[in-house]
């Protein structure tokens, strides 16, 4: 559903930081994007949105579908209510009241902002805001998810009510692409992982081509996998 | 270790450099040698002119409104000690740091607000001097007495800002202001008793604000003010020096965000209704952006009925639109250039409609008040009534035809 390669990207010509990417998210699936910090992963989501200045290479996905993309910092309007923002991105994608207003109900309901809808985002706690942007992406349907960092400030509750957003969302056809340092969470969560150091995509498969990869015995976590993975490449 | 002073100039240049990169962003060089350079040259040559060959105009301006003129324009600059948030952290250690970087932030406002204070009183020094014989001591003692206000003026609007926007500090800041003005004009102009009154009426609401605050003149707190950042008015707990030099955590009081226009602009819901309505309300909720533009309608207004001219009352007519067009773009374009914005793809067909949609809304009400006074002062009942037709017939076209 989404292919994405990437030659080189950067913010300009004097910094092309992310090289040699290459990967698909498939229509039914959530990919784990892990890597350690600077590792390049938001420049490569940045570059799949199209925002950034240096580019060569291909992103594809089908004609008409819907993308929503759920950034790590909380980027909100100052001036408007939760319930404009919603409007605000509905609108966006040409959507009819009747097919947005609901789902935005129910998502409001889970994510326990509905007594919030007529407050300034801007004024949120940082896991409010962060769950403001999850209700943004989702209510409206879309076909692919791309989001960056998703448990960072969130509660526990949340956390739960986040997973089984993304779990239902594969079911009912969506593509996910999640980037994530929460190991734990990925493991039980995704299909499958791509790891990414120093620009590039070190490897990608399910859990047993990560492990084999590591050289790890096969029930080995996820953290234990990337640990000696980046260890190994740093040798 | 870091320096004051060096900390100070590197702040100090980066603004500058930023300054530079925002101005360069809005102004390239078609509108520098076609606008700027061409109006500067204009200016220039007129200016000289009034010097030799002294038009009959220059003494029947009232002085009153080139008085407010000169007031209200340096009025409008604000305390910059570039001290980061950042900083509030990692200076506390070195309280001599913040306290000097306060200082040089107070030196540097006070330089600017002369800067612009005698830019103005040059501009007018043919209307002081050829139009109402002002001595050049006059002159001089009217710039002092409009920068020592404004100074005031500076710390009285960060110590209202600090206790938070609401609407009694606002009505008390243009309520001072108002009183200062009053006060400039009848003492200076008239030296009676009522200035006098008005003057010490001034003082009194002035003190009443500081004591009741206990804002400054309080040791190491009064530099604590100086150092707030205005731009983390979202962030209740503020690390401040106390009066003991120590670091405190400052719960400083919360204003009320009213939230203006909370129903919807448009019955119509469409995708490019929305997307106008939403940059309306961003518009419309961030008072300071909606407060310049009634100040720069004032000001227009004011000029258009000083220059006692028909075909300059028509240019600046037509001034006023080019310039209200032009923040509305400006404006609609850094709607646009929002991280926010940026995460949602808009077709291309909504945002031109959406684009003219909404400078139509932001132009229409200043320049049908600027259009009012126009013909009000210079034409007849009649003119007024067929400009306002036209208006409306122009307004309903636009929107019914090419927007909708």
């Amino acid at each position: 559903m989404l292919s994405v390669t990437i030659h080189e990207a950067g913010y300009n010509k004097n910094n092309l930081y992310v090289r040699d990417v290459q990967f698909e998210v498939n229509q039914g699936e959530i990919v784990g994007l892990t890597g350690s910090n600077g590792a390049g992963k938001s420049t490569a989501i940045k570059t799949i949105l199209g925002v950034m200045g240096e580019f060569k290479g291909e992103v594809t996905y089908p004609d008409g579908y819907k993308i929503s993309y759920i950034p790590e910092e909380p980027i909100l309007y100052e001036h408007l209510t939760l319930w404009e923002h919603l409007e605000f991105a509905a609108a966006s994608h040409h959507m009819p009241e009747s097919a947005w207003k609901e789902n935005a109900y129910r998502l409001l309901e889970t994510f326990q902002l509905r007594n919030v809808t007529n407050q300034l985002p801007i004024h949120f706690s940082k896991g409010m805001k962060q769950k403001t942007l999850i209700v943004l992406g989702a209510m409206v349907k879309p076909d692919i998810y791309i989001i960056d960092e998703p448990f960072i400030g969130l509660d526990p509750i949340a956390t739960k009510n986040l997973i089984s957003l993304l779990v239902s969302e594969r079911n009912d056809g969506a593509a996910i692409l999640m980037s994530t340092h929460v190991l734990d969470s990925a493991e039980k969560l995704c299909d499958r992982f791509i790891l990414m150091a120093q620009g590039t995509v070190i490897t990608q498969g399910d859990m047993k081509t990560i492990t084999s990869y590591a050289n790890k015995p096969e029930g080995t976590s996820l953290l234990d996998c990337f640990y000696e993975i980046l260890e190994s490449s740093h040798d | 270790m870091i320096k004051a002073r060096s900390l100070f100039l590197t702040r100090l240049r980066l603004h500058y450099k930023h300054l530079w990169g925002t101005i360069r962003s809005v102004v390239d060089w078609i509108v520098v040698l076609y606008i700027l350079a061409p109006a500067l040259a204009i200016f220039t040559a007129y200016y000289r002119s009034l010097w030799s060959d002294t038009p009959e105009y220059l003494a029947q301006l009232p002085i009153e409104v080139v008085l407010l003129i000169i007031f209200l324009s340096s009025f409008l600059y604000d305390l910059k000690s570039f001290v980061h948030n950042g900083d509030q952290l990692f200076l506390v250690p070195n309280k001599a740091i913040l306290k000097r970087g306060s200082i040089l932030g107070l030196f540097y406002t006070t330089f600017m607000v002369l800067i612009f204070t005698s830019v103005m009183m040059v501009t007018f020094l043919p209307v002081f001097i050829i139009g109402h014989g002002f001595s050049t001591m006059g002159i001089i003692g009217l710039g002092g007495y409009v920068l020592l206000w404004n100074m005031v003026f500076v710390m009285v609007r960060k110590v209202l800002k600090i206790n938070g926007v609401s609407l009694v500090y606002t009505l008390l800041t243009y309520s001072l202001l108002l009183l200062s003005y009053l006060s400039l004009w009848k003492v200076y102009l008239s030296l009676s008793l009522e200035g006098m009154c008005l003057a010490l009426l001034f003082l009194a609401i002035l003190l009443f604000v500081l004591i009741y605050k206990q804002a400054i003149f309080r040791g190491r707190k009064f530099f604590s003010f100086v150092a707030y950042d205005g731009a983390a008015n979202h962030k209740w707990t503020k690390l401040l020096l106390w009066q003991n030099g120590q670091a405190k955590l400052v719960t400083l009081k919360p204003s009320k965000k009213v939230v203006l226009l909370k129903k919807p602009l448009f019955k119509n819901r469409s995708p490019h209704n929305v997307l106008s309505e939403t940059f309306l309300k961003t518009v419309i909720r961030d008072g300071g952006m909606v407060l310049t533009l009634i100040q720069l309608c004032v000001l227009l207004t004011v000029f258009l009925v000083i220059v006692d001219s028909v075909w300059l009352g028509l240019f600046l007519w037509g001034f006023s639109l080019f310039a209200f067009v032009s923040i509305a773009k400006s404006l609609w374009m850094y709607f646009r250039s929002s991280s926010y914005f940026k995460m949602y793809r808009w077709r291309e067909k909504d945002l031109n409609l959406s684009s003219k949609k909404s400078i139509l809304f932001i132009c229409v009400p200043f320049m049908t008040f600027i259009t009012i006074v126009f013909t009000l002062v210079y034409l007849s009942p009649v003119w007024l009534i067929v400009t306002l037709g036209s208006l409306v017939a122009f307004g309903y076209v636009y929107t019914y035809r090419v927007v909708i």
